[in-house]
């Protein structure tokens, strides 16, 4: 009884109470997170298809094996691809349009859930409808551009594939980005915008010169979590590409769905070493625009 | 209230949030299925799978003990509609009190689930899937030898077209029930000919001659196409009606690379890059709805189009794949009931009565009647009114230009999934020359033969 009186005392202490409330965290976090990031660093050591049978323990073969696969580089040149266009265009543009709608005026708070209309829906459910109208054969899009004179492929154009998909996955996910920076730019006290006006600042020069630098934080949390998931890009090139035309949509989560799940030989073994390969990827790219995002304090105007 | 007592509301809000969350364990981008009804039949039937039951419960005459099977298959087509209504007559009218729970869901889908669920003995008590798994899925042991299928049902195998029965076969031994076999044919719509000032009644005969009229037919204005080619499709008929091969399986190695296979792969890419006569990048759904709203003039498929054509209203015509320059053959195909390694024998024996059933003239008449599907029965073959079928007289003589594409090799799905639709793809997109891609392509079949052995 003294104990347990003893323990709770402990924990009533704000800073203590807070081990309780992360608790149930760290516990979803070790059963789906942790334990199966060891698993598939253990399988990926082993020899093994779906149907379970002829399991062997071959080390680090299947990841020498991705030395020499060209499917492999070449998926991994996609993500990046995506990557590299779909995480700038997203946050610059969400950054413009927060800019625009942060302003509390009833046009502008419906315009914020218009655009986060996109946000709600299955990304599955946007590709399908976007496949259907950007087919080339029975899509409107493409008969309007055929109606100007202009024949456009877009998701079955090896070269507008992949810019086609970066483009839809911006125009489905800007809404988030966008409710977290206007949450952000809400955030800077108006004296600094007040002290600008007096001073002859213009508009723009008040956006990149007092906006920018304050939501810095904002803005780097914006970025690293869609560097996170434009990495394990997967539904929208699947639903829309299935990978293609000839690869050139296939991103690494789709190869080692394809690879583990979907087509023979079903190699598991092999799968799970490009999942290990795609986690380092991510960690050492997460850390890095962590450290420059951090260090870079918010500055006093 | 009292801080104490405000920690110990909060901390439980915060678990029931939790364990809600925890329960419901849904995220708004999960993997994609293709089709979302599907998948909710399969959640919503999926709870009677965890296991093979035999339900024992009596009857009102105290006697009668239910068998409940399980069953998947990827019909989820007006094919399916036609499987379910005949599914649905056996569980009304079998004597055997033999109940079968049914699973339609997209084949993608279908072989995500099955080989897990065939490692972690969850697997349905049987399936329905086409031949060329069956050296893959044996190769693994996930399925049964049927072997004394017709001893135990009573059936005489002379009554049934003995190289469609040995589809059903590997290394001697039967692993599945025969279902459905098809070729490929060709189908042509009569309405784009006529307007096109092509006789409606003559399809092309060779393939030189299919090139000339998907020219004709061609009408990018109208958004029409004179014959579809998808990467999903290796063109067999194309590539062995010219003497080419893809592969030798006795001897483990790749025949593709050829002058008569570059020669018309060359010619191929030809007709579809350059004189446009198939829409760019086109999947096989994307041309069967092109067949079906009748913006596709000539098309190379299986007879599971007969009813979503004739549901469609297209005046449409079927008749062999085009005569090469050599010879004239078609891909041979079929599905088959197979019966997972964890079915017990009760339920096996419980699904031998529902293939025993299957096999009956009256349900292999009506699947050809409504299907499009040719017999293999020789009673149903002789049977005046499938005789008198327009679709059966067109078809039913093709018979001995069947030939197989990847039976019977366990490595079969592997080498078309991972090098010809690659190498189809390369070439109908025109980013590759014919020579070079072949060259490579082959080059991965022996590799990939050499790493199975």
């Amino acid at each position: 009884m003294k104990n347990t009186s003893n323990l709770l005392t402990y924990f009533n202490k704000p800073d203590k109470a807070a081990y309780i409330f992360l608790l149930p965290s760290l516990f979803v976090f070790t059963i789906f997170v942790f334990v199966p990031l060891l698993a598939s660093l253990l399988i990926s050591m082993f020899d093994i298809n779906i149907f379970l049978e002829n399991i062997s323990f071959i080390g680090v073969e299947n990841f020498k094996r991705l030395f020499y696969d060209e499917r492999f580089w070449n998926a991994l040149k996609n993500t990046l691809y995506f990557t590299v266009f779909e995480v700038p265009l997203q946050v610059i543009f969400s950054l413009l349009l927060a800019a625009y709608v942060q302003k509390n005026t009833v046009f502008r708070k419906l315009l914020r859930s218009c655009f986060f209309i996109p946000v709600v829906c299955s990304m599955t459910a946007v590709g399908i409808v976007w496949s259907i109208l950007l087919d080339p054969a029975l899509g409107p899009v493409p008969y309007i551009f055929r109606l100007l004179g202009l024949d456009i492929g877009f998701l079955k154009d090896p070269l507008l594939a992949m810019p086609t998909v970066i483009l839809i996955t911006v125009w489905k996910n800007f809404g988030l980005s966008m409710t977290i920076l206007v949450a952000g730019i809400q955030g800077i006290p108006d004296t600094y915008y007040e002290s600008a006006k007096i001073d002859g600042a213009s508009t723009w020069n008040q956006f990149i010169n007092i906006t920018i630098p304050l939501i810095v934080p904002t803005l780097g949390f914006c970025t690293i979590t869609n560097i996170i998931s434009s990495l394990q890009v997967f539904d929208q090139a699947y639903v829309m590409t299935k990978g293609g035309p000839v690869f050139k949509t296939e991103t690494l989560v789709q190869y080692i769905y394809t690879r583990g799940f979907s087509v023979a030989p079903y190699d598991l073994g092999y799968a799970s070493a490009i999942a290990e390969v795609l986690f380092l990827i991510i960690a050492v790219v997460v850390i890095l625009i962590y450290h420059i995002f951090v260090k870079k304090e918010t500055v006093g105007v | 209230m009292k801080r104490k007592t405000i920690n110990i509301i909060t901390m439980c809000m915060v678990w029931t949030l939790i364990l809600v969350l925890a329960a419901s364990c849904t995220t708004q981008d999960s993997k994609p299925e293709d089709d979302q009804e599907a998948s909710q039949q399969v959640v919503d039937q999926n709870n009677d799978n965890q296991e093979d039951k035999v339900q024992k419960q009596d009857k009102s005459d105290g006697n009668s003990e239910k068998i409940t099977l399980t069953f998947w298959n990827g019909f989820t087509g007006s094919d399916g509609e036609i499987l379910t209504d005949i599914v649905d007559r056996f569980n009304e009218n079998n004597d055997q009190n033999i109940e079968i729970k049914m699973d339609i869901m997209p084949w993608d889908t279908y072989f995500q689930k099955l080989p897990p669920a065939i490692a972690t003995n969850t697997a349905p008590s049987f399936v329905l899937m086409g031949v060329e798994f069956i050296p893959e899925y044996v190769s693994s042991n996930s399925i049964q030898p049927l072997d004394d299928f017709w001893d135990v049902t009573g059936i005489d195998e002379s009554d049934f077209v003995k190289n469609v029965l040995d589809m059903y076969k590997y290394q001697g031994k039967y692993y599945m029930t025969p279902m459905q076999y098809n070729l490929q044919y060709l189908y042509w719509n009569k309405d784009l000919f006529k307007e096109a000032g092509l006789d409606p009644e003559k399809p092309p005969e060779t393939w030189e001659q299919l090139g000339e009229y998907a020219v004709q037919l061609t009408d990018p204005t109208k958004n029409q196409y004179g014959f579809g080619v998808t990467k999903d499709d290796a063109l067999a008929p194309l590539i062995w009606g010219n003497g080419g091969e893809f592969w030798d399986i006795e001897n483990q190695k790749s025949l593709l690379d050829s002058p008569e296979n570059i020669k018309t792969y060359e010619w191929l890419q030809d007709l579809v890059v350059n004189k446009e006569v198939s829409p760019k990048g086109a999947t096989g759904p994307d041309l069967d709805n092109l067949l079906k709203s009748g913006n596709l003039a000539m098309y190379i498929s299986g007879p599971w189009q007969v009813n979503g054509l004739r549901n469609a209203g297209i005046n449409f015509g079927i008749t062999a794949p085009p005569k090469g320059t050599v010879t004239q053959a078609a891909p041979l195909g079929g599905c088959g009931f197979a019966i997972p390694k964890g079915t017990t024998d009760e339920l096996k024996s419980a699904v031998y009565e529902f293939c025993k059933y299957w096999l009956s003239p009256e349900i292999l008449k009506e699947w050809t009647m409504k299907n499009g599907f040719p017999p293999f029965s020789n009673e149903v073959i002789n049977d005046p009114d499938v005789m008198n079928d327009e679709i059966q007289q067109s078809i039913a003589p093709l018979g001995t230009l069947g030939k197989s594409y990847n039976l019977e090799i366990a490595i079969g799905s592997q080498l078309h999934n991972d090098v010809i639709k690659p190498m189809m793809d390369t070439i109908l997109m025109g980013t590759g020359k014919p020579a070079d891609v072949v060259k490579e392509a082959s080059e991965k079949i022996d590799e990939i033969f050499q790493s199975s052995k």
